[in-house]
């Protein structure tokens, strides 16, 4: 028991040490893009869903639905609102990085 | 004592969860979280992911378990059970690493980036996130310190429970009873949910409580949102049930008698379901956070950081909003997202390679079979500093349809996946 009193202690001084962190981490701004998407298209294909999960989609499937409902050639309920906010730019980024994914 | 024996404890966690060796590595990055609603749990589990688990993450949140609030009017009318809209938090704890404290959090200590919990221990921080959702200013409605205001009043709009207290009451609701719903001047949490909540109840009403009604009573000129499809759908299905009363704001209530003072006159129902005024949750008032009017807390669009505090970051319905940005669920889960990009990018010397773009949608149910949406699509303007709506992207619903019901769920149960799992 003392010997974790004494671990708790040192952590007092470690939270107190604010040092520069120097790491290697990735920080993808395709995730970061496609987590709006995910919010709606759940990335657990397990589960039925009425919105369709994206994950291991083609990219190319991806990017021609949001072209077709950004620019009135498709209908829908929901995406061709939400397709015009998007550049092509960052819809080719959005799905490469689903079709990245493995289907689970 | 008290605050030895939570560091025995963090460290126990902190060792058994994320894997930590404490003593002789180089030590992590911690950015606590407090708040574990929407906005709160979806930063502390995608701080997680962006940084590859190398920030610590804590989330102080005082309730057991989360209860979604968009969804919670279905069960007011016993379209669904309270555990649909439950998720519990140690899944944050076994699939992310976060170290969950089912505390009240007290006090922020900016001068010493520390915060103070219920059971008077302290947390240092190398960044803070504040997800408190919003204060509900009872103190501007005269008559509400009477003792048994909250066993009459039920609002239902930030504890689950309570929405099981609110649909005791509706059901429990004498024939030809009255139902009055009042909302408070905008902005307050979720535009659209009162006007949900008036139409299914009126459909809850229509079909098990012959001859009751339901009034509204509403301080804004009038329907906040979707007005138009509201207006329709009451007028083609409950044309003598939902009665709806714009320009109403509420100013006092006799509690004993069950009656509701306006500004120009009374009204007396048998089920009061009063929405306050609400501003900034109080932790965020208490530390100066408000600098909006003292309601509501301004913040940088690309990190969320406070204009008024270095290293605390506000999220959700505490903030004040960029243009047409809705105080909403759906919202608040982006702005943790966003914070959490951010947060790892500067905790990890890291330069954000492209500034934020999301989408909100708020489903609203106007009976058992037919759902509507709205949806708008916001990214960052360099000219403004701020998120603004895309031009010629969102909108409404054509019209309430059967076709919404199987999205709003589908919705629904997305995003809680997103925070949670």
């Amino acid at each position: 028991m003392r010997q974790w009193q004494k671990l708790g202690v040192s952590l007092i001084f470690f939270f107190q040490v604010n040092t520069g962190w120097s790491q290697s981490t990735q920080i993808e701004s395709a995730q970061f893009l496609a987590g709006a998407c995910i919010s709606c298209h759940t990335l657990d294909k397990t589960k039925t869903s009425a919105i369709p999960s994206l994950a291991g989609m083609h990219s190319a499937t991806i990017l021609s639905d949001m072209l077709d409902y950004a620019n009135g050639k498709r209908d829908g309920l929901l995406m061709p609102q939400i397709a015009k906010g998007y550049t092509r730019e960052q819809m080719e980024m959005i799905a490469n990085y689903f079709s990245s994914l493995d289907a689970l | 004592m008290k605050r030895r024996h939570f560091l025995k404890h963090a460290l126990f966690t902190s060792a058994a969860t994320l894997g930590a060796p404490a003593i002789g590595a180089k030590r992590r990055p911690h950015v606590v979280v407090v708040g574990g609603g929407f906005g709160g749990a979806m930063a502390a589990k995608y701080l997680r992911i962006y940084s590859h688990g190398q920030i610590d993450v804590t989330l102080i949140e005082k309730q057991k378990a989360f209860v979604s609030c968009p969804m919670s009017n279905l069960v007011l009318v016993g379209l669904k059970p309270l555990s649909y809209c439950t998720q519990q938090y140690d899944q944050l704890a076994r699939r992310w690493g976060i170290r969950i404290l089912n505390q009240r959090a007290t006090k922020i200590q900016a001068a010493t980036s520390r915060i103070t919990l219920a059971d008077t221990s302290e947390i240092s921080y190398d960044r803070l996130i504040v997800s408190p959702g919003v204060d509900l200013q009872w103190d501007l409605i005269e008559g509400m310190d009477h003792p048994d205001a909250h066993d009459v009043v039920i609002d239902a709009w930030q504890n689950g429970a309570d929405s099981a207290r609110l649909r005791d009451q509706i059901q429990a609701l004498r024939p030809g009873g009255v139902v009055a719903i009042c909302i408070p001047l905008a902005p307050y949490r979720c535009p659209s949910a009162p006007y949900e909540r008036a139409s299914l109840i009126a459909w809850y009403l229509q079909k098990h409580k012959p001859g009751a009604t339901v009034h509204v009573y509403d301080a804004n000129q009038e329907i906040t949102t979707e007005k138009e499809l509201y207006q329709r759908f009451w007028q083609q299905h409950y044309k003598d049930i939902l009665l709806y009363h714009p320009q109403n704001a509420l100013v006092g209530v006799d509690i004993a008698q069950k009656k509701m003072h306006f500004e120009f006159e009374d009204a007396v129902a048998d089920v009061l379901n009063i929405i306050p005024p609400m501003r900034a949750g109080r932790i965020a008032i208490d530390a100066g956070l408000a600098t909006a009017n003292e309601k509501w807390c301004e913040v940088d669009f690309l990190n969320f950081e406070s204009v008024a505090k270095k290293n605390i970051h506000i999220l959700g319905d505490s903030i004040q909003i960029a243009p047409l940005m809705p105080k909403s669920g759906h919202m608040a889960a982006q702005h943790g997202r966003t914070c959490a990009y951010a947060i790892c990018h500067s905790l990890l010397n890291k330069k954000a390679a492209i500034t934020p773009v999301y989408a909100n949608t708020c489903f609203s149910f106007v009976a058992q079979t037919h759902a509507m949406h709205v949806a708008s699509v916001h990214h960052y303007s360099q000219e403004s500093k701020t998120m603004e709506p895309v031009k010629g992207a969102g909108g409404v619903s054509a019209a309430p349809s059967q076709d919404e019901v199987p999205l709003a769920f589908a919705w629904a149960e997305a995003i809680w996946a997103d925070i949670f799992r």
